[in-house]
């Protein structure tokens, strides 16, 4: 692939683990970074990152995985609207798998019901104009970095008259978990590795309440090898430096102000719930997005009566904790055995974001005298 | 090194892959370059999967030969024209 080899050039990345060893040395104490989003979790473990980290620098994995902190509930309400007379729900691929409390979406399809997965919410709304004798549900989810997308779409059928859609929003916020995390007690973190392509639609500066309130540092990274590696010397950098603030690795791709356009038809089509709730993070205060009221006739939950019932994980399931970061993937009892990514037991297993199929799928490669774990270079590349 | 984490058998599982990616509901985008302009809203933009067809509702401007990031069909910003991986993660 053109470009990418220069981030993921093996001898920089040795280098940069060198200088993280020394500044982290130098500190004399342990170090424990979250990353907020499940793309830098899957580059961590595709690329051996957590076992070139010298052992005062641990990695812990956040809730920025959006299939993962669906709770199950809100699966049942997806399943209810699938199960509608006249009803065509139409999904991302990853969420069709996901468990509700009974079945999933591609089982729901394969007993007759009318369940399409689409690359978009634009996708979505064209299966409504050319089906109007079906009313098209899209399920959305996802945090800023996909409700933009499905904010122009409600703004498009509005535009074009289309009355047969509608959007079920499970879209939520960064910010308030970010908070949440903080504030609970069992996790001490010294920083975050922000959000890459969520920063570029509402910039870093929604960050700043980190170093202010918190007294730790965030600095937003891009998703390849080196990226994540710069990300965490620049963590390390800002201890040693006496410094705590917001930075951005990411310059190539992130504007401290976001996408101001973007943000303004999020403010226009979406409204805050006053409460929503997250897989393993429980309700967290002004964290959901509702669709707005000038868009009510394009809301499922207004156009549809929901099941809207609050269902308990299965006991086995220790996504919780997971997604809290205060447990490790292969720490719960029935990683890899009852739940792997074909028949997945919780959301943490489904999509490739998930630290559970991350780990599944790469870390558990590693064998125990091999030297240099994953020499930044991809599993797949090193199976050619 | 991290030596504390257990060491699992090593397995055979599926190739790992781009198309394992859900490329739409996860934070990821993908660098497109702009091929043409088809009406206000809409692009045909290559990416390293091929043409497809891009809204630019969120950008303030576009034209043949920007590079923008692309999410669920969506171009969530423009990009400096000097070059970024072409997909991520
Ligand atoms: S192994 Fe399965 S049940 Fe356990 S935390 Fe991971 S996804 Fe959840």
């Amino acid at each position: 692939m053109k470009f990418v080899d220069e981030f993921r050039d093996p001898a920089a990345g040795r280098a940069a683990i060198e200088r993280i060893t020394a500044l982290a040395a130098a500190q004399d104490r342990g170090f424990k970074f979250m990353e907020v989003c499940g793309g830098h979790t899957h580059t961590i473990y595709r690329h051996g990152i957590e076992q070139l980290l010298p052992a005062p620098v641990e990695l812990v994995h956040g809730p920025g995985c959006p299939v993962c902190v669906i709770p199950m509930g809100r699966v049942d309400d997806a399943l209810h609207l699938a199960a509608q007379p006249g009803v065509t729900l139409t999904s991302f691929g990853d969420m069709m798998r996901v468990p509700g409390s009974t079945s999933t979406l591609l089982d729901a399809k394969a007993g007759g019901a009318d369940v399409r997965m689409v690359y978009s919410p634009l996708d979505a709304l064209a299966v409504a104009e050319r089906e109007p004798d079906r009313h098209v549900v899209f399920f959305a989810v996802g945090f800023e970095t996909t409700s933009p997308s499905t904010a122009v779409t409600l703004q498009r059928a509005r535009a074009l008259g289309i009355d047969n859609f509608s959007v079920f929003s499970n879209h939520v916020r960064i910010v308030p978990p970010l908070r949440a995390i903080l504030t609970a007690p069992e996790l001490d973190l010294d920083g975050f590795i922000g959000p890459g392509h969520v920063s570029t639609v509402i910039g870093n500066r929604p960050y700043q309440f980190i170093p202010d309130e918190f007294s730790i540092p965030l600095v937003t990274a891009g998703f390849e090898p080196l990226d994540v590696i710069q990300a965490i010397e620049m963590l390390l950098r800002q201890y040693d430096e006496g410094r705590c603030r917001v930075e951005n690795q990411y310059t190539r791709v992130v504007r401290d102000e976001g996408n101001l356009r973007a943000q303004q038809l999020l403010e226009e089509v979406f409204t805050t719930r006053d409460t929503f709730e997250w897989r393993g993070l429980g309700w967290i205060p002004h964290s959901g997005m509702a669709i707005a009221e000038p868009y009510a006739d394009l809301d499922s939950e207004r156009r549809f009566t929901l099941p809207g019932a609050r269902v308990e994980d299965p006991p086995a399931c220790e996504c919780g904790p997971v997604l809290r970061g205060v447990l490790k993937p292969w720490e719960c009892g029935v990683f890899g055995t009852a739940c792997t990514p074909e028949t997945p037991i919780g959301t943490c297993m489904v999509s490739s974001e998930g630290a559970c199929a991350a780990y599944y799928e790469f870390g558990r490669l590693r064998v125990a005298d091999e030297p240099d774990p994953l020499p930044l270079v991809s599993a797949d590349r090193a199976r050619r | 090194m991290n030596a504390d984490r257990p060491v699992r058998p090593a397995v055979s599982v599926a190739a790992p892959g781009p198309a394992q990616v859900c490329v739409t509901c996860s934070d990821d985008g993908q660098v497109a370059q702009v091929v043409e302009v088809v009406d206000d809203h809409t692009v045909r933009a290559r990416t390293s999967a091929g043409v497809q067809t891009v809204d630019t509702t969120l950008l303030a401007t576009v034209a043949v030969g920007d590079r923008v990031l692309v999410h669920a069909g969506t171009a969530i910003t423009d990009l400096p024209p000097d070059p970024a991986p072409e997909s991520s993660p």
